[in-house]
């Protein structure tokens, strides 16, 4: 039924798009340490042969951003299934594209259809500050594609722009913590604080919440100990080019 | 498409509910789901619902805003309304399940809890589950006015 209707959407998507520049993924995995396996991979953009990438967003124009971000979707979809993806996969969007067409997204349900991905593994990554400006209009936008199964995640989360208000408004699916909040978290009160808090605030919303960034068996034993599942960051694996790299499962202390 | 959605509550007894009114209540609330396309389930312990419907939007709306006036519970929280893909029930037009509280402590994992031909045991991953789980855990429950809490 899904794929009959993203097929009927199709009409009219066709891109008009300038060959932009050439870029490939490193994939990083999400881990369920509770479960000990990857809960979904998060598709980074490199260069072809792995080059940062920045290197590969100096080379767009200003306009061509939107461009860049839909088309990253769509191979990133087919390079995860390439690797026999079997879990979730995390690809960034634009949240402002999506306001003047739907083809960002309907490129990105075509490319599932394409690689027999089930629309319910992909989380669309938003980042806090995008959302905040019009965050009910996001909502409303946003909603009718979660209908077809797609997930949000909200990146950055905790920057400081909206803080938990944002989830008032808006329910998303994941909400990755900002990595600024875990540094030293261990021996931090005040940021000790706000993880709980919006730890308690995803659990009565259904929201996972991911905590990115973690870097030394300290960081991860508080965060563990505060019964966090879900984590991204060195410590369990760095992203591997155009491959899922193994997982480093830490003991807590 | 026809845009589906699911709607989530949770509220308080006014009075216990016993096995007599419980079943009055889920007689009533199977036969007026089937009319309108609705599925979903309903979970009592200790005087606490926690229930899910799922259908068409105009049509959970209806009968969300007709629940909510009922005299017989109070506390009428909205947890979640949002469009899903595909039902969790969709073979119940109102699964149900009466837990002890004790039986409510234990619920945390949900798999090992719910056995097989319950409503529960279809329930994937999603937003529902994890929200049942917030429900064990005493989120949106009322005082016990029953011993034994």
């Amino acid at each position: 039924m899904e794929s009959q209707t993203v097929s009927r959407l199709s009409v009219n998507t066709k891109l008009q798009r300038p060959s932009g520049p050439r870029f490939s993924f490193a994939f990083q995995p999400i881990v369920d340490v509770n479960a000990r396996e990857v809960f979904s991979y998060e598709a980074l953009i490199r260069g072809p042969a792995n080059e940062p990438a920045v290197q590969v967003l100096e080379q767009v124009a200003g306009d061509q951003f939107n461009l860049l971000d839909e088309k990253a979707r769509v191979d990133g979809i087919a390079l995860a299934t390439r690797l026999g993806l079997a879990c979730h996969l995390n690809l960034n969007f634009r949240a402002q594209s999506i306001h003047s067409s739907e083809a960002p997204i309907l490129t990105t349900l075509q490319a599932a259809s394409r690689n027999h991905l089930p629309v319910e593994r992909i989380v669309l990554e938003v980042t806090e500050e995008e959302v905040i400006v019009d965050q009910a209009g996001f909502a409303e936008l946003i909603n009718k594609y979660r209908g077809y199964g797609l997930k949000v995640a909200i990146d950055d989360f905790g920057a400081g722009y909206s803080g938990l208000n944002l989830l008032a408004n808006f329910q998303p699916d994941q909400v990755k913590l900002d990595m600024k909040l875990m540094r030293g978290i261990d021996r931090h009160g005040p940021r000790q604080a706000i993880v709980r808090a919006i730890g308690q605030a995803c659990f009565e919303l259904g929201i996972d919440m991911i905590v990115e960034g973690i870097e030394t068996v300290e960081e991860y034993s508080w965060l563990a100990d505060a019964n966090v599942r879900l984590f991204q960051g060195y410590l369990f694996a760095k992203p591997a080019f155009e491959a899922f790299p193994p997982v480093h499962y830490p003991e807590s202390r | 498409m026809q845009p589906i959605i699911h709607f989530i509550y949770a509220s308080v007894a006014k009075q216990e509910f016993g096995t007599v009114e419980l079943t009055e209540l889920l007689r009533k609330s199977r036969e007026t789901n089937e009319r309108l396309g609705l599925t979903g389930m309903l979970l009592y312990s200790d005087g606490s619902f926690f229930q899910v419907l799922e259908g068409e939007p105009a049509a959970v709306d209806q009968l969300c805003e007709k629940i909510f006036r009922d005299e017989r519970h109070r506390q009428c929280t909205v947890i979640i309304r949002e469009p899903i893909a595909r039902r969790s029930f969709g073979d119940w037009s109102m699964g149900f399940s009466l837990v002890s509280p004790e039986q409510l402590r234990s619920i945390a994992g949900l798999n090992d809890f719910f056995q097989s031909g319950s409503c529960f045991i279809q329930l994937d991953s999603g937003r529902a589950k994890k929200l049942l789980a917030a429900f064990a855990g005493g989120s949106w429950r009322g005082e016990t006015k029953s011993a034994g809490a």
